[in-house]
């Protein structure tokens, strides 16, 4: 009877966070999409969604509603079942990151020691789910588009492998928030992995690179390329089919943000005083995700400026420049580690 | 050797630099006010955007904009030039004799008024908005006005009608 009762109430948890991630996610995507348009807005001088809702806040709602009630057409010479599941693998390989992602000191999901191999991993299903859409969609630009996505994944996971092993040396930890502690000291700035030694910092750049390219971000969009594939991929999906992939798009960049923000810059670290101003060290919540949210406008401020890349030079980025630098900086690190051991920001100050 | 590892060096250096360079480019221009005007509420016909909250650097609509053609029967003379002159047939006249009128004409000469309009009708819908019909006119009886929201759900509304023979009921719209 304990015991079915103790599973219950594992199971109620799982099915807690689930639902508040989900709801997380589906926020922060739709956010983003605001955000984004925002952006782009103010930056070639015009103003962006501002009619729903105060400053167009609500716009996401809006769209979201029409996405939700547009018919659901499947074209008559596509692969019906894979057309159908393709969306749901790509979000689920988003979603189920947020699982691990630490919000905070004692705001985590799950907690798993392989936190870092986990997101690597999971997020390798989106490929699938991109491979997946585009075959289904039986259509040209869809399959050229998810071809593109699976040899820019295949070939991007590794520069973001060889990056995500630096800051897991440096803690000897694959748990996110095992990585985060072990970036304590220095009132809370000067013990970041990304200011522990020059190969950190460069792996820091290697590694948010990769990751833009990884989740098809211009400059790297080459899986949707608007000017030579229509829309890639999602070329034939429209309605709630086509709110999956863009919510998994744009949970991604928030996904990438947050990963980078705990990895390299320490996270929800903090310097003592600060830590217990809030209950549950919200206070570090909130640092972690200020972090984050400039990762992310980062992100949306190369999206436009910078031109797309030619496939070639996307292979060439890949293979000749950022994984040599990524591995360079990994066996720069272990040297640095062994050279001066025990110490933070470049090597100028001893752990506290 | 040694020159492809300067190259490799330098691409990446490069790459780096232009980065750089276009994102400032772009953060300049974020915060750059925006050239938007928010139509419905600044209203572009009034001389005097800033009075609607308008920050921009545009103005409001320039003096010789050709909104739809606006005609004053009381100074047409029913000469007929516009009607001749539209290349796509847009207006209709029909006229009636009068006692001798003289009117102000567009260069200040005196114009005699022989014959009035009893029948003026512009389809704003055909109208292309050439001008060709307001040069030749003598006394200036037609114009462009500021006047643009043509938006409606039957056609024949577009059919304005600048005179109507008095005492008699109003024409039903009639496609020309
Ligand atoms: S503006 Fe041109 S098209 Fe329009 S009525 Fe005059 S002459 Fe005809
Ligand atoms: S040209 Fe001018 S005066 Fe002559 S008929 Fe047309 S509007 Fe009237």
């Amino acid at each position: 009877m304990e015991i079915f009762l103790q599973e219950g109430l594992v199971l109620l948890k799982a099915a807690l966070w689930a639902v508040a991630l989900s709801l997380v996610m589906a926020l922060v995507a739709g956010f983003l999409t605001y955000l984004e348009r925002k952006v782009a807005g103010h930056m070639q001088a015009r103003l962006g969604p501002n009619r729903v809702g105060p400053y167009g806040l609500l716009q996401f709602v809006a769209d979201g509603v029409k996405l939700f009630l547009k018919e659901d057409l499947i074209p008559s010479d596509a692969d019906a079942p894979l057309f159908r599941f393709g969306p749901y693998l790509v979000f689920v390989g988003s979603f189920a990151v947020f699982a691990v992602l630490p919000f905070g000191e004692r705001i985590v999901a799950t907690d798993l020691n392989i936190g870092l191999f986990y997101v690597l991993a999971i997020t390798s299903i989106e490929t699938v789910g991109l491979l997946m859409a585009g075959w289904a969609s039986n259509n040209k630009w869809a399959l050229l588009g998810a071809m593109r996505s699976a040899a820019q994944s295949i070939s991007y996971e590794i520069p973001v492998g060889v990056s995500f092993l630096i800051p897991i040396v440096l803690a000897g930890s694959m748990s996110l928030q095992g990585i985060i502690h072990a970036q304590a000291g220095g009132f809370g700035l000067l013990g970041w992995n990304v200011f522990h030694n020059p190969f950190s910092l460069a792996a820091f750049f290697v590694g948010c690179t990769a990751m833009v390219a990884e989740i098809n971000r211009t400059p790297f969009d080459l899986p949707e390329a608007e000017s030579e594939l229509v829309a890639g991929y999602n070329t034939e999906y429209s309605g709630m089919r086509f709110a999956f992939f863009f919510l998994a798009e744009y949970a991604n960049i928030f996904v990438i943000s947050m990963i980078a923000a705990a990895i390299f810059l320490g996270g929800w670290q903090l310097p003592s005083p600060f830590k217990d101003i809030l209950p549950f060290g919200l206070v570090g919540s909130f640092v972690l995700l200020a972090k984050a949210a400039v990762l992310v406008f980062i992100v949306l401020w190369l999206r436009w400026t910078l031109p797309r890349v030619r496939v070639d030079q996307l292979m060439e980025v890949c293979w000749k420049y950022l994984t040599p630098m990524a591995l360079v900086c990994l066996m720069g690190t272990a040297v640095w580690m062994w050279a001066f051991p025990g110490r933070i920001f470049f090597g100028l100050f001893g752990t506290a | 050797m040694v020159q492809s590892m300067k190259r490799y060096v330098g691409n990446v250096g490069n790459t780096t630099l232009t980065v750089l360079k276009g994102l400032r480019v772009t953060l300049i221009n974020l915060f750059r006010t925006p050239i938007t005007i928010q139509y419905p509420e600044v209203d572009i016909r009034q001389k005097d955007l800033k009075a609607f909250g308008y920050k921009g650097p545009l103005g409001p609509l320039p003096d010789r904009f050709r909104g739809f053609l606006h005609v004053n029967p009381e100074i047409c003379i029913a000469c007929d030039l516009c009607m001749k002159a539209c290349p796509i047939d847009c207006i209709r006249i029909e006229s009636t004799k009068i006692d001798k009128t003289t009117i102000q004409g567009k260069d200040g000469k005196a114009v005699n008024k022989v014959k009035h309009p009893v029948r003026f009708d512009i389809h704003l819908g055909k109208c292309m908005y050439c001008g060709l019909c307001v040069e030749p006119c003598p006394t200036g009886a037609i114009s462009f006005s500021k006047e643009f929201e043509g938006a409606t759900s039957t056609l024949n509304t577009l059919v304005v009608h600048f005179a109507e023979p008095k005492g008699l009921p109003v024409r039903e719209a009639t496609i020309l």
